[in-house]
Protein backbone atom coordinates (compact mmCIF):
# COMPACT_ATOMS: atom_id res chain seq x y z
CA UNK A 1 0.00 0.00 0.00
CA UNK A 2 1.29 3.68 -0.68
CA UNK A 3 0.56 5.36 2.47
CA UNK A 4 2.36 7.96 3.62
CA UNK A 5 3.49 7.73 7.56
CA UNK A 6 4.90 11.48 7.52
CA UNK A 7 4.57 14.87 5.97
CA UNK A 8 8.18 14.56 4.91
CA UNK A 9 6.61 11.10 3.14
CA UNK A 10 3.87 12.99 1.63
CA UNK A 11 5.92 15.60 -0.07
CA UNK A 12 8.29 12.96 -1.29
CA UNK A 13 5.34 11.09 -3.01
CA UNK A 14 3.70 14.24 -4.67
CA UNK A 15 7.42 14.94 -6.44
CA UNK A 16 7.86 11.60 -7.13
CA UNK A 17 4.73 10.46 -8.48
CA UNK A 18 4.67 13.78 -10.72
CA UNK A 19 4.08 13.00 -14.74
CA UNK A 20 7.64 11.70 -16.10
CA UNK A 21 9.36 14.79 -18.58
CA UNK A 22 8.53 14.14 -21.78
CA UNK A 23 11.92 13.87 -23.02
CA UNK A 24 12.64 10.14 -20.85
CA UNK A 25 8.83 9.07 -21.76
CA UNK A 26 10.64 7.07 -24.60
CA UNK A 27 13.17 4.16 -24.05
CA UNK A 28 15.72 6.02 -25.76
CA UNK A 29 15.70 9.00 -23.42
CA UNK A 30 15.79 6.75 -20.64
CA UNK A 31 18.25 4.88 -21.77
CA UNK A 32 20.52 7.92 -22.81
CA UNK A 33 20.14 9.46 -19.56
CA UNK A 34 21.67 5.87 -18.16
CA UNK A 35 24.49 6.59 -20.80
CA UNK A 36 25.43 9.95 -19.29
CA UNK A 37 25.25 8.68 -15.84
CA UNK A 38 27.48 5.88 -16.77
CA UNK A 39 30.22 8.34 -18.63
CA UNK A 40 30.09 10.42 -15.09
CA UNK A 41 30.92 7.26 -13.61
CA UNK A 42 33.55 6.65 -16.36
CA UNK A 43 35.21 9.77 -14.42
CA UNK A 44 35.80 7.86 -11.10
CA UNK A 45 37.79 5.63 -12.97
CA UNK A 46 39.52 7.96 -15.05
CA UNK A 47 40.96 9.53 -11.77
CA UNK A 48 41.75 5.85 -10.25
CA UNK A 49 43.86 4.94 -13.54
CA UNK A 50 45.62 8.13 -13.09
CA UNK A 51 46.28 7.95 -9.28
CA UNK A 52 47.49 4.54 -10.18
CA UNK A 53 49.77 5.70 -12.74
CA UNK A 54 50.88 9.44 -11.76
CA UNK A 55 50.43 9.65 -7.77
CA UNK A 56 51.98 11.11 -5.71
CA UNK A 57 52.10 14.13 -8.46
CA UNK A 58 50.52 17.51 -8.74
CA UNK A 59 49.01 15.83 -12.49
CA UNK A 60 47.04 13.08 -10.50
CA UNK A 61 45.67 15.78 -7.36
CA UNK A 62 44.58 17.90 -9.83
CA UNK A 63 42.96 15.34 -12.56
CA UNK A 64 40.99 13.66 -9.65
CA UNK A 65 39.71 16.70 -8.14
CA UNK A 66 38.12 17.90 -11.62
CA UNK A 67 37.34 14.35 -12.66
CA UNK A 68 35.55 13.59 -9.40
CA UNK A 69 34.34 17.28 -8.96
CA UNK A 70 32.61 17.08 -12.37
CA UNK A 71 31.26 13.67 -11.77
CA UNK A 72 29.55 14.30 -8.36
CA UNK A 73 28.15 17.58 -9.71
CA UNK A 74 27.18 16.10 -12.85
CA UNK A 75 26.10 12.62 -11.53
CA UNK A 76 24.21 13.93 -9.18
CA UNK A 77 22.01 16.17 -11.41
CA UNK A 78 21.35 13.04 -13.37
CA UNK A 79 20.99 10.53 -10.70
CA UNK A 80 18.17 13.18 -9.03
CA UNK A 81 16.67 12.82 -12.52
CA UNK A 82 16.60 9.32 -12.64
CA UNK A 83 15.29 9.09 -9.62
CA UNK A 84 12.35 11.22 -10.70
CA UNK A 85 11.98 8.94 -13.46
CA UNK A 86 11.51 5.68 -12.29
CA UNK A 87 9.17 7.37 -9.35
CA UNK A 88 12.04 6.97 -6.31
CA UNK A 89 11.24 3.31 -6.68
CA UNK A 90 14.60 2.49 -5.30
CA UNK A 91 14.91 4.76 -2.77
CA UNK A 92 11.46 4.69 -1.56
CA UNK A 93 10.67 2.90 1.58
CA UNK A 94 8.48 -0.22 1.22
CA UNK A 95 5.46 0.70 2.78
CA UNK A 96 5.20 3.70 0.21
CA UNK A 97 5.49 1.03 -2.76
CA UNK A 98 2.91 -0.43 -4.39
CA UNK A 99 3.65 -4.51 -5.23
CA UNK A 100 4.64 -4.07 -9.06
CA UNK A 101 6.93 -1.11 -7.69
CA UNK A 102 8.00 -3.12 -4.77
CA UNK A 103 8.83 -6.00 -7.36
CA UNK A 104 10.78 -3.28 -9.51
CA UNK A 105 12.69 -2.57 -6.74
CA UNK A 106 13.75 -5.87 -6.04
CA UNK A 107 14.66 -6.61 -9.44
CA UNK A 108 16.68 -3.85 -9.88
CA UNK A 109 18.79 -4.74 -6.33
CA UNK A 110 19.23 -7.84 -7.31
CA UNK A 111 20.84 -6.82 -11.05
CA UNK A 112 22.56 -4.26 -9.32
CA UNK A 113 23.92 -7.03 -7.08
CA UNK A 114 25.25 -9.41 -9.57
CA UNK A 115 27.23 -6.59 -11.71
CA UNK A 116 28.81 -5.13 -7.96
CA UNK A 117 29.89 -8.84 -7.60
CA UNK A 118 31.40 -8.33 -10.98
CA UNK A 119 32.56 -5.31 -10.73
CA UNK A 120 34.34 -5.97 -7.58
CA UNK A 121 35.95 -9.30 -8.88
CA UNK A 122 37.30 -6.65 -11.67
CA UNK A 123 38.61 -4.31 -8.83
CA UNK A 124 40.37 -6.73 -6.88
CA UNK A 125 42.26 -7.99 -10.32
CA UNK A 126 43.08 -4.17 -10.67
CA UNK A 127 44.12 -3.44 -7.74
CA UNK A 128 46.48 -6.68 -7.72
CA UNK A 129 47.72 -5.64 -11.01
CA UNK A 130 48.40 -2.25 -9.78
CA UNK A 131 50.24 -2.92 -6.56
CA UNK A 132 52.43 -5.69 -8.10
CA UNK A 133 53.52 -2.95 -10.57
CA UNK A 134 54.20 -0.70 -8.07
CA UNK A 135 56.13 -2.79 -5.70
CA UNK A 136 56.20 -1.67 -2.27
CA UNK A 137 55.26 1.81 -2.98
CA UNK A 138 51.53 1.56 -3.81
CA UNK A 139 50.20 5.09 -3.93
CA UNK A 140 47.93 5.20 -0.73
CA UNK A 141 45.88 7.97 -2.85
CA UNK A 142 44.70 5.95 -5.82
CA UNK A 143 43.36 2.93 -3.12
CA UNK A 144 41.20 5.82 -1.61
CA UNK A 145 40.19 7.35 -5.08
CA UNK A 146 39.48 3.54 -6.56
CA UNK A 147 37.62 2.99 -3.40
CA UNK A 148 35.30 5.89 -4.07
CA UNK A 149 34.75 4.53 -7.59
CA UNK A 150 33.59 1.82 -6.67
CA UNK A 151 31.49 3.44 -3.93
CA UNK A 152 29.77 5.63 -6.01
CA UNK A 153 28.79 2.51 -8.52
CA UNK A 154 27.48 0.52 -5.43
CA UNK A 155 24.85 3.91 -4.82
CA UNK A 156 24.41 4.37 -9.01
CA UNK A 157 23.73 0.69 -10.06
CA UNK A 158 20.20 0.22 -8.90
CA UNK A 159 18.71 3.39 -10.24
CA UNK A 160 21.01 2.94 -13.28
CA UNK A 161 19.69 -0.21 -13.71
CA UNK A 162 15.79 0.32 -13.01
CA UNK A 163 15.99 3.61 -15.23
CA UNK A 164 17.54 1.24 -17.80
CA UNK A 165 14.79 -1.23 -17.80
CA UNK A 166 11.94 0.64 -17.15
CA UNK A 167 8.82 0.31 -19.14
CA UNK A 168 7.14 3.32 -20.73
CA UNK A 169 4.77 5.45 -18.99
CA UNK A 170 1.51 5.23 -19.43
CA UNK A 171 -0.16 8.01 -20.67
CA UNK A 172 -2.49 9.78 -18.20
CA UNK A 173 -5.85 9.62 -19.51
CA UNK A 174 -8.04 10.56 -16.84
CA UNK A 175 -9.35 13.90 -18.77
CA UNK A 176 -10.66 11.41 -21.60
CA UNK A 177 -12.85 10.12 -18.87
CA UNK B 1 5.62 6.71 -26.86
CA UNK B 2 3.64 4.35 -25.05
CA UNK B 3 1.32 2.03 -27.36
CA UNK B 4 -1.88 1.06 -26.16
CA UNK B 5 -2.98 -2.11 -26.43
CA UNK B 6 -6.50 -3.54 -26.07
CA UNK B 7 -6.92 -4.61 -22.55
CA UNK B 8 -8.39 -8.57 -23.95
CA UNK B 9 -5.44 -8.34 -26.25
CA UNK B 10 -2.71 -7.99 -23.93
CA UNK B 11 1.12 -9.86 -23.16
CA UNK B 12 1.91 -11.18 -20.24
CA UNK B 13 4.49 -9.06 -18.22
CA UNK B 14 7.40 -11.97 -18.21
CA UNK B 15 6.23 -13.89 -21.50
CA UNK B 16 3.70 -15.73 -23.20
CA UNK B 17 3.57 -18.39 -20.50
CA UNK B 18 2.56 -15.81 -17.78
CA UNK B 19 -0.23 -14.65 -20.40
CA UNK B 20 -3.20 -13.10 -18.29
CA UNK B 21 -5.91 -11.25 -20.23
CA UNK B 22 -7.69 -8.94 -18.28
CA UNK B 23 -10.65 -7.01 -18.96
CA UNK B 24 -9.84 -3.75 -16.30
CA UNK B 25 -9.91 -0.68 -19.62
CA UNK B 26 -13.36 -2.33 -20.33
CA UNK B 27 -14.63 -2.16 -17.02
CA UNK B 28 -13.36 0.72 -16.06
CA UNK B 29 -14.72 2.34 -19.34
CA UNK B 30 -18.10 1.10 -18.21
CA UNK B 31 -18.13 2.53 -15.18
CA UNK B 32 -16.57 6.09 -16.17
CA UNK B 33 -13.45 5.20 -13.44
CA UNK B 34 -10.46 7.18 -13.64
CA UNK B 35 -7.18 5.26 -13.86
CA UNK B 36 -6.00 7.00 -10.51
CA UNK B 37 -9.82 6.78 -9.08
CA UNK B 38 -8.93 3.04 -9.56
CA UNK B 39 -5.50 3.23 -8.25
CA UNK B 40 -6.21 5.13 -4.61
CA UNK B 41 -9.16 2.74 -4.31
CA UNK B 42 -6.63 -0.29 -4.72
CA UNK B 43 -3.77 1.66 -3.27
CA UNK B 44 -1.32 1.32 -6.46
CA UNK B 45 0.06 3.69 -8.31
CA UNK B 46 -1.75 5.02 -11.16
CA UNK B 47 0.97 3.90 -13.57
CA UNK B 48 0.28 0.23 -12.55
CA UNK B 49 -3.22 0.19 -13.42
CA UNK B 50 -1.90 1.50 -16.97
CA UNK B 51 0.78 -1.48 -16.64
CA UNK B 52 -2.04 -3.88 -15.77
CA UNK B 53 -4.61 -3.02 -18.54
CA UNK B 54 -1.21 -3.14 -20.66
CA UNK B 55 -0.74 -6.39 -19.73
CA UNK B 56 2.80 -5.38 -19.29
CA UNK B 57 2.26 -6.46 -15.11
CA UNK B 58 0.39 -9.79 -14.16
CA UNK B 59 -0.96 -8.86 -10.71
CA UNK B 60 -0.71 -10.67 -7.37
CA UNK B 61 -3.82 -13.10 -6.39
CA UNK B 62 -4.52 -10.31 -3.96
CA UNK B 63 -4.53 -7.61 -6.08
CA UNK B 64 -6.86 -9.25 -8.54
CA UNK B 65 -9.31 -10.06 -5.85
CA UNK B 66 -9.36 -6.43 -4.88
CA UNK B 67 -9.58 -5.76 -8.01
CA UNK B 68 -12.75 -7.86 -9.06
CA UNK B 69 -14.30 -6.76 -5.31
CA UNK B 70 -14.26 -3.57 -6.68
CA UNK B 71 -15.72 -3.67 -9.62
CA UNK B 72 -18.24 -6.10 -7.79
CA UNK B 73 -17.48 -8.74 -10.20
CA UNK B 74 -16.57 -12.49 -9.95
CA UNK B 75 -12.64 -12.31 -10.33
CA UNK B 76 -12.99 -14.75 -13.92
CA UNK B 77 -15.32 -11.79 -15.42
CA UNK B 78 -11.57 -9.43 -14.83
CA UNK B 79 -9.17 -11.80 -15.61
CA UNK B 80 -8.70 -15.46 -18.06
CA UNK B 81 -5.79 -16.94 -18.85
CA UNK B 82 -8.04 -17.39 -22.61
CA UNK B 83 -8.32 -13.71 -24.93
CA UNK B 84 -11.67 -12.44 -24.11
CA UNK B 85 -14.18 -12.67 -27.09
CA UNK B 86 -14.97 -10.16 -28.68
CA UNK B 87 -17.97 -8.06 -28.22
CA UNK B 88 -20.50 -8.72 -30.87
CA UNK B 89 -18.47 -11.65 -31.53
CA UNK B 90 -20.59 -15.26 -31.32
CA UNK B 91 -18.65 -16.23 -28.62
CA UNK B 92 -19.67 -13.34 -26.21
Amino acid sequence: MTTPRTKREERLLTVLQAEVPSRYATQGGRRNLVRAGIACLALFYVSAVVCWELAPSDTAMYTTFACDGIGIVAGGILLGQMLVVSRGTTRLPDHLLDERQALEKLRAHSSAHRLTVILLFVAMFAIELGMSRGGDHSPSAAVLVTFVALLVTVVALPLLVITWRMPDPIPDEDDEL
Amino acid sequence: MARPVPADRNKGGDGDKDLVHNRIAVLRAERGVSRRELAAALGVHYQTVGYLERGEYSPSLHLALQIAEYFQVPVEVVFSLRPFPLIGSAAS
